[in-house]
């Protein structure tokens, strides 16, 4: 097949060959504009993207072994209470990589954890209401680990 | 003594936790048999999520949501999709065609002819996994050579035609305007993919 030098350095998606089949004519309009979208399909995109991130997420506890381009999604309580790049999942990181990995006993605690969080991610991910009790319930903790951590030595 | 109480009363909170989140990876796993079709019963996920690049026959990427790999390390790949009505259309059959060709040449592994396209209700969440034919590779080098011709205007595509797709489309107004100004066509029938 010949082909031009453009294509030749960009590789075709399987995404825009399944959406050839839907509407040539949108396809092409998205090359030569850029992607444009209803409210509508902003909001499907949107709620398909949670959907993935689910079945990801069980993905990994279900086989902790899967192979994936994505970043394993490890921080899971605290990132699914307070936000991925929240203040409060930083100070939480910084207790894990300063004093946890430090010592044998935090070592342990975080395998623990590590075992046991994916599941109750997940669980969180689905319940709002949940996931609010949690972020009260974790508050106080995250507010004396940053007291902790910040207290000159 | 008080301390030795808070060290067991925090071992035992650690114990019924962890007694909990164990019996919620059983009844993940449970609810996950449940839904998966005979053929993936005993297999294992091997991908999630992961990108396949291809250079041969085309330039093909592909990114698969799950493949799993039964005990005769066959692959089968499937694609997540969230809708109400359990349906297939031509292009999830595209997708995971596409898919199947970036793995076998591009990862070397063998891929069953057939795929999986899981259908997730929106509300209710349950999976329904609808077993499709997969296109073959001359029929998928047909669409991408098709694809190439599209995007340096080498051929003239072809539009949706079904007034209910492009009222919702975000190009309508460059396209089919009239279909923006008159709610009432009667064309206003089934959803095409």
């Amino acid at each position: 097949m010949k082909t031009g030098p453009r294509q030749r350095s960009v590789p075709i998606r399987a995404s825009d060959l399944a959406k050839m089949t839907v509407c040539e004519q949108k396809l092409v309009y998205e090359k030569r504009y850029g992607e444009r979208l209803t409210r509508a399909e902003a909001r499907r995109i949107r709620d398909g993207n949670q959907g993935h991130m689910l079945y990801l997420r069980q993905a990994f506890l279900l086989n902790p072994g899967v192979r994936s381009s994505e970043t394993k999604p490890w921080c899971f309580i605290a990132s699914a209470v307070f936000g991925e790049a929240a203040a409060e999942t930083t100070v939480l990181r910084a207790l894990r990589d300063s004093v946890l990995r430090r010592y044998t006993l935090g070592r342990t605690l975080m395998r623990l954890y590590y075992r046991l969080s994916p599941s109750f991610a997940i669980y969180l991910t689905a319940r709002p209401r949940a996931q609010g009790f949690m972020r009260h319930a974790l508050k106080p903790a995250v507010v004396i680990v940053q007291w902790l951590l910040e207290r000159p030595r | 003594m008080m301390h030795a109480l808070w060290w067991v009363g925090a071992m035992a909170a650690i114990l019924v936790i962890g007694l909990l989140l164990g019996t919620r990876k059983a009844r993940l796993k449970r609810t996950e048999q449940a839904w998966l079709p005979v053929e993936l019963q005993h297999a294992r996920i091997e991908f999630a999520e992961r990108y396949f690049y291809t250079k041969r026959p085309v330039r093909l990427i592909a990114k698969v949501d799950r493949v799993y790999k039964d005990e005769r390390a066959t692959h089968f790949v499937t694609e997540l999709k969230r809708r109400f009505k359990t349906q297939v259309y031509l292009s999830d059959v595209v997708e995971l065609s596409a898919q199947k060709l970036a793995i076998e040449r591009g990862g070397h592994r063998a891929v069953a002819e057939t795929g999986f396209v899981v259908i997730e209700h929106p509300v209710t969440q349950e999976r329904t996994p609808i077993p499709v034919q997969l296109l073959r590779e001359h029929e998928i080098i047909a669409l991408a050579t098709r694809y190439e011709r599209l995007i340096v205007g080498g051929a003239v595509p072809d539009k949706a035609n079904v007034a209910g797709l492009c009222r919702s489309c975000a190009y309508a107004d460059r396209c089919r305007p009239e279909v923006l100004s008159n709610t009432s066509d009667p064309r206003r029938t089934r959803h095409a993919r």
